[in-house]
């Protein structure tokens, strides 16, 4: 590693890499022809390969967004790229058998721990592809179908093919056209009727490689009346150049099902994460997303919930953090279609040290959704005066028994608090760190235990030298 | 620069997508029509224009194309010998155009009324409202029911200086309206009040921008809106708050009463806040006549319609009870009540 990457990666705690040990790796740049490389090297059926060269025409043809961080999105070098690179020849299914450098990885980043202690089964992907996946026999004997997306396909073609780009069609946005094309590991999770898995499933994602571009899919199937509970993790080594990551995440509730999904993102600061995530309730059913973004360059990033079926209900909380060069732009999207759907969104946002946080929200009620309820509440810190916060609510509403609220605001932290803690003895970086901490607590309470303790630390490491 | 070397805005933009340039555009796009100016009427006297028209500094498409499509300019002087004015905008005109200049250099009063039965009526309205003065503004909007309107008002307030601005908007069929007030020097204030009924198919979509350029400046936006019928109300507003304005506390609160089925509102209260020691907030609700309202006042006596129309016209009166200015409030009050209820 360089030195310039060394300083870098002193401020970041999973900031350490190995060095690469690519078995596959597909040249910079993408063309028709990496997209068909990709689809034949692992040897999908027809209609995936179609799907994907659609999808990269869709993905050349359609200009960048106008909106957002438009700097920065001009910014990202597509032929600076490399759309695949294969870490290990197989995906494994014993923890022994995984390669050693991969498994330093992961041991660093405590994955055999915690699925031991707390998860149904864990999916660890690495650059493009899972190397070691394994669920829990219990829940193999109730049905549970839990894979890496690659491995979905192959084993459960028709499963995937009727639900691929249901919820998120390609051609939905230019980055869900980009990870369409390209697609590469992800998880892939069917829950059978009336199943409720306990103990929530993790999935963990690490980008090796510089100039690397990760495009996990992952798609989550509740049966009726089941229930699952999913945990990503996702962290990148800090390398001096510029990595993409763009998954398309895609969550369908069927009757009476309910399916949360938790993020909590530390990608280092030099990674593009624009994410596309979407669920589908139907009746009765209900979609959480837990959402916690506190690394990355530029995050574009908005969970939603489409509210399909009578009585649905959204559940979207999310968290941001900015510091130096960042750019969160997060929020939430929340379409009713159905009668009796509810609906709630909770955003906080920090910004310091010149960092830029902004929710991007929609809330849209349709003419025969009645009786809909929705909450949205944005609130906002900034830290120091070089930082900025924005909002950007939008509220549409075409049914008038709808009952829709939204508030948000920005403000400091409040000098009162500063004092109250530091006449009891705090210094003042320990009791902002305090405040930040309850800022988020409505947040990290809807972690796994271990999951809140991991971003309690990082929030503590990022409010290190707030003071000052 | 000019009109036609101004891309046609799509509707990806924010400030146009929900009402396409060309639905508010009086003749095809791509063309700049010469058109006629409105009469203005101040305290019962006709006024001509001056021919003075200030060059916008902004390449804002309207703004561009209301200038060159007129270059006239009407100046009303807010000064110790008239405090108190009520100007008239009138056209029978197939077309009318009109720019209004507010010099306000002591405290007083404006209230400004659209009247006619022209097909279209562009009108920008400019101001500026000295250090220490207050100046209260009303606009009441009752032009013909088939009317489309294309509105820019840019205000700048001074040190110290307070604009108090209230508007009732239920003329017209297609309202495009762009309000922008920058907050350029300490300690000035802004309170906007805006209500809004949009009934049969009226479309209304107003944009309301305020810009904090200095500390200690405070702004208070309040938009109601009554929809009924298939009216269509949007509201967006843009809250910025510059870098190195501390002590800034500005807000914002968009309420929609929804009263048919086929009834529609849009609101996007966005906020942009570049310094940290300030306070910035907004608010949105959208809903249905409170049911338990309705059968309070039933139970009093009043039928259903009657009493869903009290709970409506107090519910937009309200937005007015702020503005300090007796004779603006009691003007905005009143065309309210006669003409809706």
């Amino acid at each position: 590693m360089n030195d310039e990457a060394n300083n870098a990666v002193g401020d970041y705690q999973y900031g350490f890499h190995d060095p690469e040990n690519a078995t596959i790796r597909f040249d910079k740049g993408l063309s028709e022809q990496v997209v068909r490389d990709i689809s034949n090297l692992k040897e999908e059926p027809e209609w995936m390969t179609e799907i994907r060269v659609k999808a990269y025409r869709h993905f050349v043809s359609r200009p960048m967004p106008d909106w957002g961080n438009c700097n920065m999105l001009e910014s990202i070098k597509f032929d600076d790229v490399t759309y695949f690179l294969r870490s290990s020849k197989q995906t494994e299914n014993d923890w022994d058998d995984v390669p050693e450098d991969i498994k330093n990885t992961f041991e660093r980043l405590g994955i055999p721990e915690a699925e031991q202690k707390w998860l149904g089964g864990v999916t660890a992907q690495y650059e493009s592809e899972a190397v070691y996946h394994s669920v829990r026999e219990d829940l193999e004997e109730q049905g549970v179908i839990f894979l890496d997306m690659d491995s979905g396909l192959k084993e459960y073609p028709e499963l995937v093919k009727q639900y691929f780009c249901s919820v998120i069609p390609y051609a939905d946005n230019k980055f869900s056209a980009l990870n369409t094309a390209v697609w590469s590991g992800g998880s892939f999770i069917y829950v059978p009727k009336g199943v409720h898995v306990e103990m929530p499933v993790q999935a963990y994602f690490r980008i090796n490689a510089k100039n690397m571009g990760q495009f996990e899919r992952t798609l989550i199937i509740a049966d009726e009346g089941s229930s699952i509970n999913y945990v990503e993790g996702c962290t990148a080594p800090t390398y001096s150049t510029d990595s993409l990551h763009s998954a398309v995440v895609e969550l369908i509730a069927m009757e009476g099902a309910k399916i949360r999904y938790s993020t909590v993102q530390n990608w280092s600061a030099n990674v593009y994460n624009l994410v596309t995530k979407r669920g589908i309730a139907y009746k009765n059913a209900v979609v959480e997303w837990v959402d916690g973004n506190i690394g990355s360059k530029l995050t574009m990033k908005y969970p939603s919930v489409i509210l399909k079926g009578e009585g649905a209900h959204a559940e979207i909380i999310s968290v941001a953090y900015a510091g130096a060069g960042q750019h969160q732009d997060a929020g939430a999207k929340v379409h009713h279609l159905a009668p009796n759907t509810t609906s709630n969104i909770l955003s906080k946002s920090i910004s310091k040290n010149g960092g830029r946080s902004s929710y991007r929200g929609l809330l849209k009620v349709n003419p025969n959704a009645h009786g809909c309820r929705s909450k949205v509440v944005c609130d906002a810190l900034m830290l120091d005066a070089d930082s900025r916060s924005d909002t950007y609510p939008t509220m549409e509403v075409s049914n008038s028994s709808a009952d829709l609220e939204h508030e948000a605001s920005v403000s400091k932290i409040s000098g009162d608090q500063l004092f109250y803690l530091m006449s009891r003895g705090f210094n003042e970086e320990e009791a902002m760190g305090l405040i930040v901490n309850g800022f988020f607590e409505p947040f990290t309470r809807e972690l796994p235990m271990e999951y809140a303790v991991e971003l309690n630390k990082l929030l503590e490491l990022e409010m290190e030298g707030a003071i000052g | 620069m000019n009109y036609l070397e101004i891309p046609v805005p799509n509707r990806a933009q924010h400030l146009w997508r929900y009402t396409p340039w060309s639905k508010v555009h009086p003749a095809e796009v791509g063309s700049v029509p010469k058109i006629s100016t409105a009469k203005v009427i101040v305290n019962e006297v006709e006024i001509k224009s001056n021919n003075q028209r200030l060059a916008s500094n902004l390449e804002e498409i309207s703004r561009v194309f209301l200038q060159e499509s007129n270059d006239s300019m009407h100046l009303v002087t807010i000064n110790e010998a008239s405090p108190a004015n009520l100007l008239t905008i009138s056209s029978e005109e197939e077309q009318a155009i009109c720019h209004i200049h507010v010099e306000c250099s002591t405290s007083g009063s404006l209230i400004v009324k659209l009247e006619g039965a022209t097909n279209w009526l562009g009108l920008h309205i400019t101001g500026n409202v000295a250090k220490n003065c207050t100046l209260s503004f009303g606009l009441v909007n009752d032009l013909a029911q088939h009317s489309t309107i294309l509105r820019c008002e840019d205000w700048n307030l001074l040190r110290d200086s307070v604009l108090e601005y209230g508007e009732l908007s239920i003329g017209g069929r297609q309202i495009k309206s762009d309000i922008r007030t920058s907050l350029d020097e300490v300690n000035s204030s802004l309170t906007q009040n805006i209500a809004v009924i949009t009934d049969d198919s009226r479309h209304d979509d107003h944009h309301i921008e305020i810009l904090h350029r200095s500390g200690n400046t405070n702004s208070l936006l309040n938009v109601s809106s009554a929809c009924s019928g298939k009216g269509h109300t949007i509201g967006t507003g843009l809250l910025m708050i510059q870098e190195d304005c501390d002590g800034c506390d500005a807000g914002q609160v968009f309420k929609n009463l929804l009263l048919s089925d086929t009834a529609k509102a849009e609101s996007i209260p966005e906020l942009e806040v570049l310094s940290d020691d300030v306070k910035a907030a907004h608010g949105a609700a959208s809903s249905s006549v409170d049911s338990e309202q309705i059968h309070y006042m039933m139970s009093r006596g009043f039928s259903k319609e009657h009493a869903e129309a009290l709970i409506v016209e107090g519910f937009l009166v309200s937005c007015f009870a702020k503005i300090n200015n007796n004779e603006v409030r009691q003007y905005l009050i009143g065309a309210l009540t006669d003409k809706y209820l």
